[in-house]
């Protein structure tokens, strides 16, 4: 063990001293990075290091952990591709049957980059270059807002490592790609820096330098007990009762509480007392895999919370049934049910596919599109879109219409033979350029500006969203209609 | 695309864990899409003793669809009444194909979950091995015989076992060497020998008996 921990001290000097290069000068700068990263990716922990937090579908360290209703977590991506997004979708571990995409777990999210910043940050390269490849992005954190203490001085080596990576690249992509995927990190970052330019650089420098010193006598003295240097009660509160968190159950929202502290009010309709959203799947259980962690790390806290009266309750078993009935989803076929949107989110609360009305945001030009469900609709909220999507309050929406299975027949047997657009349709109605296979991209209806695909790749390799627009019934003034 | 980096994981996880299961996973080729695993038959079941080679092409999609897998089917050379053209080193089983070696088993078509491995899949063909489900077969002609002659199942299921899937090269053909040098026609004693299940001294005595 304590081998490790040498190794990553000097993992963690040499990406240092990389980032003062980068400020001082830019050719030794790429040089230097190049190094670092070679060193990050050869001298990488061993597996071992992160049994516990591994991810049960791509077996790495999880990345922006996303926790089930049933408590089972994995990465944000590997969620998202186990999905149904046709049907409702099954827990890959209890198969507990959930029809919404949980947020990201914040807190989760730290936890790990605290508790194994080399890993972690080589997981975020990884991913971001997946990202980038498939196009579409996860949500990116504010970090500065959320924790202050040390792992933010690990967010300002990972932000200038990030920095130079996006340069690097630069020279070998395009530069609207750079700018492009620049925008979609942590806005308020890149901004500040764009404002103060060489001046947050020096800065960051001497920031550095403190950053170093921490980080070295927080690792030497990781190797007398390692796990209770790094994590501290402050990083693992629950956001009622702002304690130490004891049984943590994890909501919809991402937001973790202890599970005595959730209270259920009496008309049943549980809500995250932090952002108001409401949980869709009923009572959550009991995340535990952080339970044992906690315990773990914390014996004496839990040990303590044990004795209290109220955690000798009978723990409440989750609600294993999702709010929707399995009917619903096949209602889709025989067009007698609510409208199934086959493969598109709500990008709030999450639910996939929308069951009842979609509403697609026209403003949102990313690949993947901003859409959201009829209750979202009706209480706006101001949480960022679950893929990055850089949506504002005055964008506009439309209704979008799902497509019958006769559209999707028509639209399958269309792009077999090759066809064109079917052309009797309106301007508005043209078929997405965005997710036809690079050799169909020559897209027909070329004069028509293209509308943000929303499809996920996956599901379907050839484009099912014929938008249709639903002009004749107008239900929202906020609606325009497009004609 | 199939994740590779989760495949080259899976491999060292296997390669790592030398536990009593004696499961095996071991690539083909360099693509990592097509992989052979290797299963002993289950202690305690006709299969005992024998080691099945499992096919497992990986699809596009893995491990969000389901690893392709069935059992490896070896032609042999010697024909008797009974086996003369099935036989094959995969396992008589009701829900294995006796023809293609296909397997019907829940989690490697709509009960998958992502969270399962290739070894975890493997297990599962194995546990399969020791509790066939003969009221949803894959081989019908298998199964009725595993519900109606349950005796005679065993005694062939075991015979195959010894005749294609022993892992030792000691196998039928010697004992068969043996009985027919005893003055016993080599038909009858290969048919008495399946029909006992390989073992030599309860072929002899029937044989002597009838």
């Amino acid at each position: 063990m304590e081998k490790e921990e040498k190794t990553n001290i000097n993992i963690d000097e040499t990406l240092t001293e990389t980032k003062k290069d980068e400020c001082l000068e830019q050719h030794q700068q790429r040089k230097g990075e190049a190094e670092g990263e070679r060193e990050a990716t050869n001298d990488l922990p061993s597996e071992e290091f992160f049994d516990e937090f591994q991810c049960c579908i791509c077996l790495e360290l999880l990345y922006k952990p996303v926790v089930l209703a049933c408590g089972h977590m994995s990465c944000f991506w590997c969620v998202y591709n186990a999905m149904n997004h046709v049907h409702e979708s099954h827990c890959p571990i209890c198969r507990c049957p959930y029809n919404h995409f949980p947020s990201v777990c914040q807190m989760l999210h730290f936890l790990l980059l605290k508790l194994y910043p080399v890993a972690y940050n080589r997981r975020e390269r990884q991913v971001r270059e997946e990202e980038k490849r498939a196009g579409h992005f996860s949500l990116q954190f504010d970090q500065n807002l959320v924790e202050p203490n040390l792992c933010e001085n690990s967010d300002i080596l990972r932000n200038n490592n990030t920095c130079a990576h996006l340069q690097m690249d630069g020279h070998s992509e395009s530069c609207s790609n750079v700018l492009e995927s620049s925008s979609f990190r942590d806005s308020p970052k890149t901004t500040m820096e764009d404002e103060n330019g060489i001046m947050s650089n020096s800065e960051s420098l001497e920031v550095d330098a403190i950053a170093l010193n921490q980080v070295k006598t927080s690792l030497s003295n990781d190797s007398e007990h390692r796990d209770e240097k790094v994590v501290y009660v402050a990083d693992l509160l629950c956001a009622a009762c702002n304690r130490l968190l004891f049984r943590p159950v994890v909501l919809n929202c991402g937001h973790v509480y202890c599970e005595t502290c959730f209270v259920i009010p009496k008309d049943e309709m549980l809500r995250c007392q932090v952002c108001k959203s409401l949980q869709p799947n009923g009572f959550p259980g009991v995340c535990l895999i952080l339970h044992h962690f906690l315990a773990k790390q914390f014996p004496e806290e839990y040990s303590e919370r044990l004795k209290e009266p109220n955690c000798t309750l009978a723990p409440r078993h989750a609600n294993q049934l999702t709010s929707i009935s399995s009917d619903v989803y096949s209602s889709w076929f025989f067009g007698n049910g609510p409208k199934v949107h086959v493969a598109v989110g709500c990008d709030y609360c999450g639910m996939s596919p929308i069951i009842g009305e979609r509403y697609k945001c026209k403003d949102c030009v990313e690949k993947i599109g901003f859409d959201l469900c009829e209750s979202c609709y009706k209480s706006p909220a101001t949480i960022p879109g679950r893929f990055n999507q850089q949506h504002k309050p005055d964008h506009q929406f439309k209704i979008v219409q799902p497509l019958s299975i006769r559209d999707l027949m028509l639209r399958l047997n269309s792009e077999q033979s090759d066809d064109d657009d079917d052309g009797g349709s309106d301007a508005s109605e043209h078929m997405d350029g965005a997710s036809h296979t690079p050799g169909m991209q020559a897209d027909e209806s070329s004069g028509v500006s293209q509308e943000p695909e929303d499809i996920s790749p996956l599901i379907f390799s050839v484009d099912v969203s014929l938008d249709q627009e639903d002009n004749s019934e107008d239900p929202s003034d906020n609606i325009s209609s497009e004609s | 695309m199939i994740d590779f980096a989760r495949v080259q994981k899976e491999l060292q996880e296997c390669s790592r864990e030398k536990d009593s299961s004696g499961i095996r996973v071991s690539p083909k080729s360099d693509n990592l899409a097509r992989l052979t695993g290797i299963i002993p038959g289950p202690l305690g079941t006709p299969y005992e003793g024998g080691s099945f080679e499992i096919d497992i092409t990986l699809p596009d999609g893995y491990p969000f669809e389901p690893p392709k897998m069935k059992f490896v089917t070896k032609f042999r050379r010697w024909l008797t009444l009974e086996t003369s053209f099935c036989s094959i080193n995969h396992p008589r089983h009701p829900n294995i194909s006796s023809q293609s070696g296909a397997i019907c088993l829940d989690i490697l078509k709509d009960q998958w979950s992502p969270a399962l491995t290739l070894k975890t899949a493997l297990l599962s063909v194995q546990a399969l091995l020791s509790a066939p489900e003969p009221d949803d077969p894959q081989d019908a002609v298998v199964a009725q015989q595993y519900l109606r002659e349950y005796q005679t199942f065993v005694g062939t299921a075991r015979y195959w076992t010894e005749s294609f899937a022993k892992a030792s090269s000691l196998g039928v053909e010697e004992k068969v060497q043996r009985l027919v040098e005893m003055g016993f026609p080599d038909g009858l004693v290969r048919s008495t020998l399946e029909a006992v299940g390989g073992d030599e001294n309860l072929a002899l005595e029937k044989l002597l008996s009838s």
